[in-house]
Order: structure tokens, then C-alpha cells, then sequence
């Protein structure tokens, strides 16, 4: 076994133990937990037979096995981005209900009136810029 | 289209205390005939009146808000501004100019100011709510037009069209924008309307209550119309006069904005 392999699957030992103890913790979501777990699992079975990935992808009518990899690192980083990317959806609509609650509480209760000077001076005691 | 019967919404009508409970719902589209002549528009009377709020958003607006809002306080006593986190004084020339004014604190998008005013409308217990744009392209005398099928009973939901009546003052550009807004929304929604993208709008309080606008920015015209077929509450269109300014042209949505706001109207009902 190569200097290579020892080191990647001393890392894989370690993600998959953390996976393991977030799914029999219930610490998150379990598919989210069972997705990563699988995912190490795959990747610690390609550094022990790299030929794993060779033949996989000849079955998918990919010649390389690096190819293969490099396919599936481009698609799940992907998934990553729209994963951040919803979640950032949802943070962002719950700024819209917090501003909205804001200003329907003041409402009643309207800050004085002030005007804002063209150099951005004198702003309304309301924002807080 | 031909022109439709003209029928002045008459006092009577209106001052009957039934028109509120005659809100029979229908689920099919029904084609206006509910255009009354502008000479009549101001025939609505007083109790409607103060039942009626104009919501309009406005995002750094401070040069025409003023007078949209003095346009329409005489007729309208509640005309509510939701000051949408502006960086000019629209917040404050709005409040001088007497409207009811709301403020986020940061912008959140039309969208998002719309359901603020709606739901300030709503905890006020406005009757009806009109959206109203801020930039003045839209004529205060279209207002009786957009409400009378509410009052009559005949719709929940009233929609603005530019092109019912005579869209010769339609830009080309803006023209085909439209038209395929109107392609894209008989579509996803199956609402086949023929103009979409109107800000003018009149909702009954049910109606109102019953929207939940979720995307804050521009999508929000696709979204409404959504959430109006699925109510399954009956709505209508009405021909309502829109002035192209410079002002309003500028302001107004770019063709290449529309790929943003497609993507987020997908998105929003992938997540629905």
C-alpha cells in the first residue's frame, strides 16, 4: 500500500467514524449523514482497488477512471453551490420577514422626519447604515 | 377585442350593502365587461372610498412620489407607502405629501414591499387594496375601473391590462417583452391574461389575505398570478391607462433582467 493510500484512508477512517456518530447521535439530517457516509465509504473502497473506478467507468462508457472521478467531483460541487445557494434563499426571505415585521411595528410609531442630504449626511434616525 | 358594454358604476349599485356578500366564486377566467367610462369614475362614493387602499412601493423614488401621492389623496384617503430601504428622501416626501408610511429598513425588492403594504392594509381593515406604481405612469381615474368588478361582486381579483383597451402607447421593445410574459404565464399557470406584468391591481380583502407574495424582487408578477388560479377565487381584467415617461421607462424592467427573474420564478416554485 502506497504513502498515498495510508494517508487517504487514515482520512476516510476518520470521516466515516464521523458520520457513523452523527447517525447514531441523530445529530442532523440522517439522509444528509447516510449520503456522506456512503460517499467516504465509496472513495476509501477506490483508494484500496483503484481499478474499482477504472471498471465502473468502462461499464458508464467513460475511458479513465480519472475521468470518472473528475465527473463526479464537477457534479457534486454543483449540488453544493444550489445546496448553498437555497440556503441562502431561505436566509434571505427571513430578512424580508424581520424587515417586514420592523416596519410594521413602526408604523404606529414613525421615526421624525429628516431629510437625507445628497452627500449621504442627515440620514433619518430610522436607518442604521 | 371589441369594446365592451359601458356601464357607469351607478351610487345605488355600490351603496347596497349586499355587493360585499355577492362574491360568487368562479374558477374559469371571466372576460371583462366591467369598463366603465372615466366620466363616471369619481361617482364612487365615500364609504367606499375610505375603504380602499392604495398600496405602492417605492424604491428611491423621491422625485415622483410626491405627486403620485397628492394624485391620489383627494379621491383615496389611505394611500400607503412602503418605502422599500430608498437611499433618497422618498420616505420623507411621501409622508409630506400625506401618505400612510411604512419603511424597510433595508430594500428587499417590490415584491416584498407589496406584501408589507398588503398586510399594514389588511391589520387597517381596508376593504379592497389597489397596487399602485410609484414612477406616476399609472392614472388615478383607472382606479373605479380596476374595483368595479369587486364591488360588483363579480371578481376577487381585478388585473390591470395596458392592451385590452389601446396599447398604442405600448413602446415596441416593451411590446414584445409582454407578450411574451403573457406566452410564459399561460405556460406555467395556464391564466390566459393579456397583460401580465401590470402593477395595477385590485384585490378584494379576501383576496388579499389570501396572497402570500414569497419572492421578493420582480418574479413577484408571475408568482400573484399564480396564487390568483390557485385560489381559484374569480378574476378579472380591466383596461387601465399607462404613461410611458422617460422617467418610467428608465425605471422601468430591462429585457435582459428577465433571465433573473425567470430563473427565480422557477426556483420559488420548485421550492413551493
Amino acid at each position: 500500500m502506497t504513502m498515498f493510500q495510508q494517508i487517504g484512508l487514515a482520512l476516510m477512517a476518520i470521516m466515516m467514524a464521523m458520520s457513523i456518530y452523527a447517525i447514531v447521535r441523530r445529530r442532523g439530517r440522517l439522509r444528509v449523514s447516510i449520503f456522506w457516509l456512503l460517499l467516504w465509504g465509496t472513495a476509501a473502497a477506490v483508494l484500496i482497488r483503484p481499478e474499482l473506478a477504472v471498471e465502473t467507468a468502462r461499464a458508464m462508457g467513460i475511458g479513465r477512471g480519472a475521468d470518472l472521478i473528475f465527473y463526479c467531483n464537477v457534479l457534486l460541487t454543483l449540488i453544493g453551490f444550489f445546496t448553498i445557494y437555497l440556503r441562502q434563499r431561505r436566509i434571505e426571505h427571513h430578512i424580508t420577514l424581520l424587515v417586514r415585521e420592523l416596519a410594521l411595528a413602526r408604523s404606529s410609531n414613525p421615526p421624525p422626519l429628516k431629510s437625507i442630504e445628497p452627500d449621504g449626511s442627515g440620514e433619518s434616525d430610522s436607518r442604521n447604515r | 377585442m371589441g369594446r365592451l358594454v359601458l356601464l357607469p358604476l351607478g351610487l345605488a349599485d355600490i351603496a347596497d350593502a349586499s355587493i360585499y356578500g355577492m362574491s360568487k366564486r368562479e374558477t374559469s377566467m371571466t372576460r371583462t365587461d366591467d369598463h366603465i367610462d372615466s366620466s363616471h369614475a369619481y361617482d364612487l362614493p365615500e364609504s367606499v372610498r375610505r375603504g380602499v387602499y392604495i398600496v405602492i412601493a417605492a424604491f428611491n423614488e423621491e422625485s415622483t412620489i410626491g405627486d403620485v401621492v397628492r394624485g391620489l389623496k383627494p379621491d383615496f384617503p389611505h394611500v400607503v407607502v412602503v418605502d422599500d430601504g430608498s437611499l433618497d428622501n422618498t420616505w420623507v416626501k411621501a409622508r409630506q405629501a400625506g401618505a400612510e408610511t411604512l419603511q424597510h429598513v433595508i430594500n428587499r425588492g417590490q415584491g416584498a414591499a407589496l406584501q408589507t403594504g398588503i398586510e399594514y392594509s389588511l391589520r387597517q381593515g381596508a376593504k379592497q387594496i389597489v397596487t399602485f406604481d410609484a414612477d406616476g405612469q399609472h392614472s388615478v381615474r383607472s382606479i373605479p375601473n380596476l374595483l368595479a368588478p369587486i364591488l360588483r361582486g363579480r371578481a376577487e381579483i381585478v388585473l390591470g391590462s395596458r392592451f385590452l383597451d389601446d396599447s398604442g402607447s405600448v413602446p415596441f421593445g416593451r411590446r414584445l417583452l409582454l407578450a411574451a410574459a403573457v406566452l410564459f404565464t399561460w405556460l406555467t399557470s395556464g391564466a390566459r391574461l393579456s397583460d401580465t406584468h401590470n402593477g395595477m391591481r385590485a384585490f378584494s380583502r379576501e383576496a388579499a389575505a389570501m396572497l402570500d407574495i414569497q419572492l421578493d424582487r420582480m418574479a413577484h408578477a408571475s408568482e400573484i398570478i399564480d396564487q390568483v388560479v390557485r385560489s381559484g377565487l374569480a378574476y378579472t381584467e380591466v383596461p387601465v391607462q399607462i404613461n410611458y415617461t422617460e422617467y418610467s421607462r428608465a425605471k422601468g424592467q430591462r429585457a435582459a433582467g428577465s433571465f433573473r427573474v425567470l430563473f427565480d420564478y422557477f426556483i420559488g416554485r420548485l421550492l413551493r
